[in-house]
């Protein structure tokens, strides 16, 4: 606003001192005619400069209106084309060389006189010209600085919010990768402890009922007891199997019983029996014995590819292979499917794949094109 | 007649005194005592002595398979029948390996546990017919999957009649004077089986055996 303000006093002022010039030109010209008019015209010329003296008192008269500030210099100029028309009237009778004299020195005199008021005019005008331009240019700098100011604290201030922001998405990020490493390892306790629980207790009891059941049918010989009891050891030995094909798959107790490669073993024999697929498990011996942590996450990363094989890539033939390098052990899942675009398709259980394999610092890679998917994740130990 | 004693170690005591009923019922059987998981087996068999342990797999503490380990390697005249709720070959060939030659589903106690122990006691193998039934399907289901040839075809008929007898549970000197050989052939015979089938000992040749049904 300031600033247009400005611009606005600065265009006014150029704007008055060109309308000084005009006067001021207007007076030198009327000069040099009134001159010509007294010293070289002859009569028959002398209409046509009378008419130039009028134009240029016509002229500036309408730059006197327009300007401002000239209070002295317009009773000068209204004077001084007072002489010039009485100069007029009088040329129409008789120039005289006395007359001549007394309008040369009186117009000469008046013109002196304004020229000098219109400099002094323009002078003044000139220094506050300076001055506001010199203001104005304070105001540019002192402007700049507030604006520069003002950027400074955006950007302090953008950067404080954006900082906050990155931090609090961070801890956020923390928290939530935290509280899902925690779900798993809940979720993973509780499967453990579900199937532990099936196997053992519910497992046992069974045991203990048929053994009962047995002793029971050897002293009811032949008759309808004896088939009744034939029929309820049936139905006991169908909940065993159920029973242990439940607590199988919500977590294979080879996994803590045995180790990872049997475990692994255990998922490619059960998959293909299910499916048809053939699944190869190449594990290196050294490579059993890891924390329980490190079996649980190989495991279900493995039991994931090895589901997206078998819905999702057609394939016939997929290769678990499990190697124990310096300080990591890599697991890496090969089948011949159709593939999929990894970088559009993270569905399928990849975020969770990669959840359990980031939780213990280690990092998954996915590659699928059309000679099939791998997928290959490295833990550091 | 002499009685063969018998100790058995579950943690489950519902399961024990089923057992010891079961077992009871039978003259030529004798519980001599019970323990509650693999470390207190052991400790007990510094003490007394027995012809056969019943061995649950699943026991807190030391569990079975590493319990059998230790006891076979001890007591090489002691027989060890597993009893397990797994029928998985992992575990099969986890426990031959530690050297148990009786395998019974706890399920099939009942039926199977006197005739398992009684084969343990002759020096042979034992399995559920569960198990073996599992085992032999898996196998041919998995030869047909991989399209892979049978490695049983490599074996000369002579390298098969030495498995059959070696997963039955002879030991070489056994086989040699049945088959008129000397031992020395028979070990290569044995040698060149593992060889063929890739497989690295007596646990492994058991577990193949009863893949191939050749173990009743």
């Amino acid at each position: 606003m300031m600033r247009i303000r400005a611009e606005e006093t600065a265009l006014r002022d150029r704007h008055q001192a060109l309308t000084l010039e005009r006067i001021r030109s207007g007076i030198y010209l009327s000069g040099t005619l009134a001159r010509d008019y007294f010293s070289f015209s002859a009569d028959p010329d002398a209409p046509a400069l009378l008419e130039r003296l009028r134009q240029l008192q016509k002229e500036s008269k309408e730059a006197l209106d327009q300007a401002e500030s000239v209070g002295k210099l317009r009773g000068e100029v209204i004077a001084y084309w007072k002489v010039l028309r009485l100069m007029e009237e009088m040329a129409s009778k008789r120039r005289s060389a006395s007359v001549e004299t007394y309008f040369r020195r009186q117009l000469a005199q008046r013109r002196e006189t304004m020229l000098h008021i219109a400099r002094e005019i323009d002078e003044a005008l000139e220094v506050e010209y300076k001055m506001r331009a010199m203001g104005l240019a304070a105001m540019y700098g002192q402007f700049f600085r507030i604006m520069l100011g003002e950027l400074v604290l955006v950007v302090m201030a953008g950067s404080a919010v954006a900082w906050i922001t990155f931090k609090r998405l961070t801890r956020l990020e923390g928290e939530t990768r935290a509280l899902s490493a925690r779900l798993v390892q809940a979720q993973e306790a509780e499967r453990r402890s579900i199937a532990r629980e099936l196997h053992d207790e519910v497992g046992q009891s069974l045991t203990a009922l048929l053994l009962d059941i047995g002793g029971t049918r050897s002293a009811a010989g032949q008759g309808a007891v004896g088939s009744r009891l034939d029929a309820i050891a049936a139905a006991a030995e169908r909940i065993v199997e159920e029973v242990r094909r439940i607590a199988l798959s919500l977590r294979p107790s080879m996994l803590d019983d045995l180790g990872l490669a049997p475990a692994l073993e255990w998922q490619a024999r059960e998959v293909g029996q299910r499916t048809g697929l053939a699944v190869e498990v190449v594990a290196e011996e050294s490579a059993g014995q890891l924390p329980e942590e490190y079996r649980t996450c190989i495991y279900r990363v493995a039991q994931e590819a090895l589901q997206n094989s078998v819905r999702h890539a057609g394939a016939s033939k997929v290769r678990i292979g499990l190697r124990k390098g310096a300080g990591t052990v890599s697991l890496q899942v090969e089948d011949n499917g159709k593939g999929f675009a990894v970088g559009r398709m993270r569905g399928l259980g990849l975020l969770g794949m990669e959840e359990r394999v980031l939780q213990l610092g280690g990092h998954l890679r996915v590659l699928s094109g059309d000679r099939g998917t791998r997928v290959m994740a490295e833990l550091p130990l | 007649m002499s009685v063969t004693r018998v100790l058995l170690a579950d943690d489950h005591a519902i399961v024990r005194s089923g057992l010891r009923l079961l077992l009871e019922r039978e003259p030529d059987l004798q519980v001599a005592g019970e323990a509650t998981d693999g470390r207190a087996a052991i400790d007990w068999l510094t003490r007394e002595q027995v012809d056969v342990v019943v061995m649950d797999v699943a026991m807190p503490g030391l569990n079975g398979m590493e319990a059998t380990g230790q006891i076979t390697r001890k007591y090489p005249g002691i027989g060890v029948v597993i009893l397990s709720m797994h029928r998985d070959e992992t575990y099969v060939l986890r426990c031959l390996r530690a050297g148990a030659r009786g395998y019974v589903l706890k399920e099939s106690a009942e039926g199977e546990l006197i005739a398992a122990i009684r084969a343990v006691m002759r020096g042979q193998s034992f399995f559920s017919p569960k198990v073996r039934r599992v085992l032999q399907a898996e196998h041919m289901e998995r030869l047909r999957r991989e399209g892979r040839e049978d490695s049983y075809d490599l074996l000369t008929a002579r390298e098969r009649e030495v498995l059959q007898m070696v997963a039955e549970g002879n030991s070489n000197k056994e086989i040699a004077g049945r088959l008129y050989l000397s031992t020395l052939t028979v070990e290569t015979h044995r040698k060149k089986i593992l060889e063929k089938l890739g497989m690295h000992g007596t646990a492994d040749l058991i577990l193949y055996a009863v893949r191939k049904g050749m173990i009743q």
